[in-house]
């Protein structure tokens, strides 16, 4: 092992600080489709509450419109991110599990009681706040 | 009377004995100092950080994967070929190990 001096040692920890800065840019993207996936399981739940049981087709073109576009949102980040922030895929992966847990007890509140919108929309909200927060905390 | 000197003393010692080998190389430094703030990268993003050729790279991070520091994963977006790089657990140890002794030398 050849030896290194203080300030060869000290340049190198300089050198890991500033290699290990990730994309400013990729950071923004990451953040952006965390809270839209968030936003999109939210309007979800709501146009189900809306139309599962009124309306069987404007249902299944809302399914439709949702699975577009949660496809073209992960297509998108699969092409243009080049590097993930460190623990992103950990908060992305703890918020989309809180997300989906509300998401599953909206669903069967929106079935079982047929809930008035007064209480079910700012539920609705609380169910895309989750990913909305993690994502807001992702670029700082 | 003076103990002889063991085995134990010799890593316990000075803090460049807790070097490294594989990561020391200035190259692969780079590359794992890029990686260990990413939860994964692509390999042309590696590249471009550390400013070194498409071979150059792939040899190193084939160093680095036999030693067990880097994961390699290769799929594609599209028909388009990726490469995505990542620590392994054991990689991100080494590394802030590497990092630990480094700052004992620069510290001393």
């Amino acid at each position: 092992m050849t030896a290194l001096t203080p300030e060869e040692a000290h340049d190198q920890l300089a050198t890991a600080d500033t290699l290990a800065t990730t994309s400013g840019t990729d950071a923004r993207i990451g953040a952006f489709i965390t809270a839209a996936v968030g936003v999109l399981v939210g309007a979800v739940l709501a146009m189900s509450n809306a139309f599962a049981k009124t309306n069987p087709v404007a249902f299944t073109i809302g399914m439709a419109v949702y699975g577009v576009a949660l496809g073209a949102l992960i297509l998108w980040h699969l092409r243009r991110v080049l590097v993930s922030k460190r623990g992103w895929s950990r908060r992305y992966g703890a918020s989309l599990a809180f997300t989906m847990v509300l998401y599953g007890i909206g669903i069967g509140w929106s079935t079982s009681r047929s809930p008035s919108w007064a209480f079910f929309a700012p539920y609705c909200v609380l169910v895309a706040l989750p990913m909305v927060l993690v994502a807001s905390r992702m670029t700082r | 009377m003076k103990s002889p000197r063991t085995d134990s003393d010799h890593v316990d010692g000075h803090p460049r004995h807790r070097l490294n080998e594989t990561i020391h190389a200035p190259v692969r430094f780079s590359i794992v100092a890029t990686l260990a703030g990413a939860d994964q990268a692509e390999f042309s993003f590696v590249r471009d950080a550390v400013e070194v050729s498409d071979s150059v790279l792939s040899k190193q991070v084939a160093t680095l994967e036999s030693a067990g520091i880097v994961k390699v994963k290769k799929g594609y977006v599209g028909k388009r070929p990726r490469t995505w790089l990542s620590l392994t657990t054991f990689g991100r140890q080494a590394f802030q190990d590497h990092l630990a002794a480094l700052r004992e030398i620069a510290g001393s």
